[in-house]
């Protein structure tokens, strides 16, 4: 059916363009003839094919087109048949001849644009004469098109301020006159032509309709060109005028469309001072109109303009533009009852941007539009629209873009309330959005306050939320989003060691209560802020203001130690294995010899509860004497059982290599450098003996076959740390043990042979100590000693 | 065998070092005066300026006493002929990033000087502490080469890794398996048992350069200047090795005050290379 009207309409076109051509030449043989009155007869009968009413506005324009082509023509020759003698008087009446209307009136306004330009009547006159006779034709389509060639051939004609039409009498009064007069019958009967034709074709009609709207909103285009609709003009005179046929119209597309026209058209100064005129008329439109999307663009345009003349912004103030677009959008969506949650966010959304462009320093805006929003999303429960839910993503995002700092965030009471309605996974896209604007910003938060407000923020990620079950997260999304909580707490910093207690006391309470699943990413940062905070705290007795300081060491100990236990429950002891050991030197600083051995404690029982692997206890091992070797603050009770601990842990490691190596190096445990104290030789030298004997049994086990290879390499291994404390100048460890112990390792040549890692370092160790030999001083003298 | 390390020795006694046989470097802040070997990496130098965006590199300090002759007829014969082609080739080490226990994420300033495509290999001496951290250190350079540090949870990073750059061979280790923590004569012996020229190695969060008979060890401390329970005021660094047939430079990049400071260290080139070269010829 519709391929067929299509095709129809493809054949009245063609034939209706035959017709119009034929006669058009004809026209044309006239005008070249010099002959009036055939040019008016065939250019009549030409435009009669405009008469047609089975085109579609679109095959119509096709023809209106070529008719004005034509009339151009034939205005250039109306116009030289006055020059050459002939009364425009006279030819205004000969073309009112014409036998149909339609044909008359196109040739009347031609000759009435010729009239006009030879100024022998008053603009004003004839242009009020032409739109009344245009009243003539009331069939909505061929009357559109009609006007729209009368406000075309007048656009230049009009007695605008500095146009030649000008006169005493012809006013721009007028002229605004003239155009709205065209302007409005024009809408009625853009607006009438929904009515036309069977109800079925409804939707059609109403689509080519959306096409002609061009045509009725020339006008106000043509009104916002004149020079002289100034701001009063317009706030007088057109304002009023457009808005009452918009409002009166009861047309969904015609309102829609000409609110938005009149925001484009005009300039954004008049928009300012008419703000409540223009705003005023919102709430009358019909409830269908997508008003949402009109004061969007009325609010960008607007903050664009603010963004780029900062000198209008006094005006913004003056006209209290932000409090009007408020109080309009809360009229608006009272007025519209069944608008959706999401066009109503929309606008908040807006009018965000707009308060944060326009007036940035004035947070109780932001915040009083935030307000309004959760006055609309109450009652409504969690937002489930994923579109709905984006934008307010969105209108949360806008602030922390604009100011890039999230303590601004923080200051909005309303921010949190907002947050409130989103879905779990988007609370938790909004804590990450906002985490990493801190990042990106660096950004330190530096108040419990804030801090506490923060965390409220983000709790997505911070607490195990009601989720709904069968609703997994995703363990990489799990693990990123709580990495980037661990990031979080490094910018949460205050110099003043109090009002960081404050903040990481704050910090742990949120995150203690965070479910199991995310102390293991949460607490060692915590940890090392706090570690960080012991280092910021002034010395004893070195406190010049005489100030209270009620934050102390062994309470933050105490803290740690609190924060920690949690740890191993996790389960994660390993990670509260080092950081009790990480605990312990922090003490050891301090001087805090309790405390340390009750890290160290702790540590001690993880590793012997909960370290089971053999690699882990090698590495924890390792860390263990690392540690202990650098602590001085024990007595020596105290320092004989960790580190007696600690060797009894070397020898009972799984692997006789791991074991030997352990031992050796808890050798160092007894010889601290600095600390004449601790530089026992006797237990230094026991340790390396001890280390030989496990690698001399190594040795016998791969000598019975089992086991692997390699003991020569610890042979040369405890050479080297032999040498280590030899060049120490440590008593007990004597040339002759040293020179034994080399000969010792050349015995082994043979399996060295099959060994070139052996090999090899065993060359370089003794490079090593021809090296040193060489060097002399007291040093080479020592090595002078060993005989190889 | 003990031949060869006669010749060795032979090679090495008659040029000796200063009285103590190695030098600690660290960074002095104060400015220090040019002093040599300017004309000869300043091509080098403009080519590291354009690296990092026209940075300028202070002024070298050279540990590089003057060659001796023998050595310096050495490597202009066969320099070539041992290097194949003198091709720069620059490795990044860093580590200790403890990301994100102790750090957010690497100081923005590093972030716009590593960029991706300049670099040739990483080596990092461990302690990420998360993946993110090694897909961005991928970013920057495929080629990684990543120890195991006491906090790193991928068990697949090893304790220890060797590999060979140009004449070099790098040794790569986090360093807390090395007791006591940073001790030097230690670490000394920890390259003994590796066999490398190059050690590097991190744990301490402070950088360090120390040159001693068999080698170099290097520490380039911690790329996001972590909380170290072993130094108090740790700064972020890292170290970049312009590495170059038989000479090795090492730049250093610290982030004081937050002003990049580059630091300019120069290595003899590895005698062990040198001598099994003679031996080579000898024989």
């Amino acid at each position: 059916m519709i391929a067929d009207g299509a095709e129809d309409e493809d054949k009245w076109l063609a034939a209706s363009a035959a017709a119009f051509k034929q006669n058009a030449f004809y026209m044309q043989r006239a005008i070249d003839s010099n002959n009036l009155k055939d040019a008016l007869k065939y250019s009549a009968q030409m435009l009669g094919e405009l008469r047609t009413s089975k085109l579609s506005p679109h095959k119509y324009y096709d023809l209106y087109m070529r008719a004005f082509d034509e009339l151009r023509k034939l205005e250039i020759f109306f116009m030289e048949e006055t020059r050459r003698g002939c009364s425009v008087i006279e030819l205004y009446e000969l073309v009112q001849h014409a036998g149909n209307i339609l044909p008359r009136l196109y040739l009347l306004c031609t000759a009435g644009s010729v009239y006009i330009k030879t100024k022998e009547a008053p603009a004003k006159e004839i242009l009020k004469d032409l739109v009344e006779m245009c009243r003539g034709i009331q069939h909505p389509l061929r009357g559109l098109f009609l006007r729209s060639y009368l406000a075309q051939i007048s656009r230049d004609k009009l007695p605008d301020i500095g146009s030649e039409y000008e006169g005493d009498a012809d006013t721009v009064t007028d002229a605004v006159e003239f155009v709205l007069l065209n302007f409005t019958e024009m809408n009625k009967l853009w607006v009438r032509m929904q009515h036309q034709g069977p109800a079925r074709d409804k939707e059609r009609r109403e689509k080519e309709r959306g096409e002609l709207r061009d045509l009725v909103g020339k006008n106000l285009h043509v009104l916002s060109q004149l020079e002289g609709v100034d701001l009063d003009m317009y706030r007088d005179t057109v304002l009023p005028r457009v808005l009452e046929q918009i409002v009166n119209c009861r047309d969904e597309i015609a309102q829609y469309y000409l609110i938005d026209c009149i925001i484009q058209v005009f300039p954004d100064e008049y928009h300012l001072q008419t703000l409540d005129v223009l705003l005023g008329a919102c709430p009358q439109l019909q409830p269908s109109v997508d008003i949402m999307t009109v004061l969007s663009r009325l609010m960008e345009r607007l903050s664009n303009y603010a963004a780029l003349n900062a000198e209008v912004l006094p005006y913004f103030l003056q006209v209290e533009a932000f409090s009007k677009l408020n109080n309009a959008i809360g009229k608006v969506i009272e007025a519209q009852e069944d608008m959706p949650i999401l066009s109503a966010i929309t606008l908040y959304s807006s009018l965000l941007k707009f308060t944060l462009h326009v007036h940035p320093d004035r947070l109780d805006y932001a915040d009083q539009v935030l307000g309004s929003c959760v006055k609309q999303l109450s009652g409504k429960g969690k937002i489930n629209d994923t579109r709905a839910t984006k934008e307010i993503v969105s209108l949360l995002s806008a602030p922390l873009e604009k100011y890039n700092d999230v303590v601004i965030a923080l200051k909005l009471h309303n921010y949190p309330l907002v947050v409130e309605y989103l879905d779990n996974e988007t609370k938790r896209i909004m804590a990450t959005v906002i985490i990493r604007s801190i990042m990106k910003n660096n950004t330190l938060i530096t108040t419990a306050e804030k801090v506490e407000a923060l965390l409220e923020l983000i709790k997505g990620l911070i607490n195990d939320l009601d989720e709904p079950q069968g609703l997994e997260v995703d363990e990489d999304d799990f693990e990123g989003e709580q990495n980037s909580v661990a990031r979080l707490v490094h910018m949460l910093y205050n110099e003043d060691p109090e009002e960081m207690f404050k903040i990481i006391s704050i910090l742990k309470k949120h995150f203690l209560t965070g479910g199991p699943k995310r102390l293991k990413f949460t607490i060692p940062p915590l940890v090392i802020s706090t570690l960080k905070l012991i280092r910021r705290l002034p010395v004893e007795g070195d406190n010049p203001f005489g100030k209270e300081v009620s934050v102390t060491a062994t309470k933050i100990f105490q803290f740690l130690n609190q924060i920690i236990e949690a740890l191993p429950n996790v389960p994660s002891p390993d990670l509260a294995f080092r950081l009790y050991l990480q605990c312990a030197e922090a003490a050891n600083k301090c001087d805090e010899e309790p405390i340390a051995y009750e890290f160290f404690t702790q540590a001690y029982i993880l590793y012997e509860e909960e370290i089971s692997d053999s690699k882990a206890q090698v590495t924890a091992l390792q860390l263990i004497i690392g540690t202990l070797q650098r602590m001085h603050v024990f007595g020596v009770e105290n320092r004989d059982t960790l580190t007696h601990k600690a060797t009894g842990y070397s020898a009972k490691l799984l692997k006789k290599p791991d074991q030997c190596r352990a031992v050796y190096a808890c050798s160092h445990l007894f010889w601290l450098e600095d600390h004449e104290t601790i530089q026992d030789g006797e237990r230094v030298l026991l340790c390396l003996k001890r280390a030989l004997k496990i690698a001399n049994s190594t040795q016998q086990m791969v000598s019975t076959g089992g086991g692997s290879a390699g003991s020569v390499t610890l042979f040369i291994e405890i050479l080297n740390k032999y040498l280590y404390f030899y060049q120490k100048g440590i008593p007990q460890i004597t040339v002759e043990s040293v020179e034994s112990l080399i000969q010792l390792i050349k015995n082994e040549e043979e399996s060295m042979a099959s060994d070139p890692y052996a090999e090899s370092l065993f060359a370089s160790t003794l490079q090593f100590m021809e090296f040193q030999k060489q060097k002399g001083g007291a040093i080479g003298d020592r090595y002078e000693e060993i005989k190889v | 065998m003990w031949v060869w390390f006669g010749l060795v020795w032979f090679v090495n006694f008659p040029y000796g070092y200063d009285e103590t046989g190695q030098c600690h470097i660290r960074r002095r802040v104060e400015k220090q005066k040019k002093t040599h070997s300017k004309e000869r990496s300043s091509e080098r130098e403009d080519e590291l300026k354009d690296l990092f965006h026209g940075r300028s590199l202070r002024s070298p300090r050279t540990y590089h006493k003057k060659l001796p002759s023998v050595e310096n007829l050495l490597r202009y014969l066969f320099e070539p002929l041992i290097c194949g082609s003198l091709k720069m080739v620059l490795v990044l080490a860093l580590g200790d990033l403890h990301v994100p226990h102790r750090a957010a994420d690497l100081p923005p300033k590093f972030k716009a000087m590593l960029v991706p495509g300049k670099i040739q290999h990483i080596i990092c001496t461990g302690n990420l502490c998360i993946k993110e951290i090694h897909d961005y250190l991928k970013t920057i350079c495929p080629d990684l080469h990543i120890v195991r540090g006491e906090f790193d949870e991928d068990a697949r990073y090893p304790e220890t890794k060797t590999l060979t750059i140009g004449q070099f061979k790098l040794g790569l280790c986090h360093g807390h398996q090395v007791i006591p923590w940073g001790d030097l004569d230690s670490l000394a012996m920890l390259q003994r048992q590796l066999g490398v020229d190059i050690l590097v190695t991190g744990h301490t969060h402070q950088f360090t350069a120390y040159k001693h008979e068999l080698g170099v060890v290097i520490n380039p401390g911690s790329a996001t200047g972590a909380y170290s329970s072993i130094n108090q005021d740790v700064n972020p660094s890292f170290v970049l090795m312009d590495i170059d047939g038989l000479r090795a430079v090492v730049y250093v990049y610290e982030l004081i005050d937050g002003e990049v400071k580059v630091d300019k260290i120069e290595f003899k080139p590895p005698y062990q290379q040198l001598c099994s070269l003679v031996h080579l010829i000898k024989t």
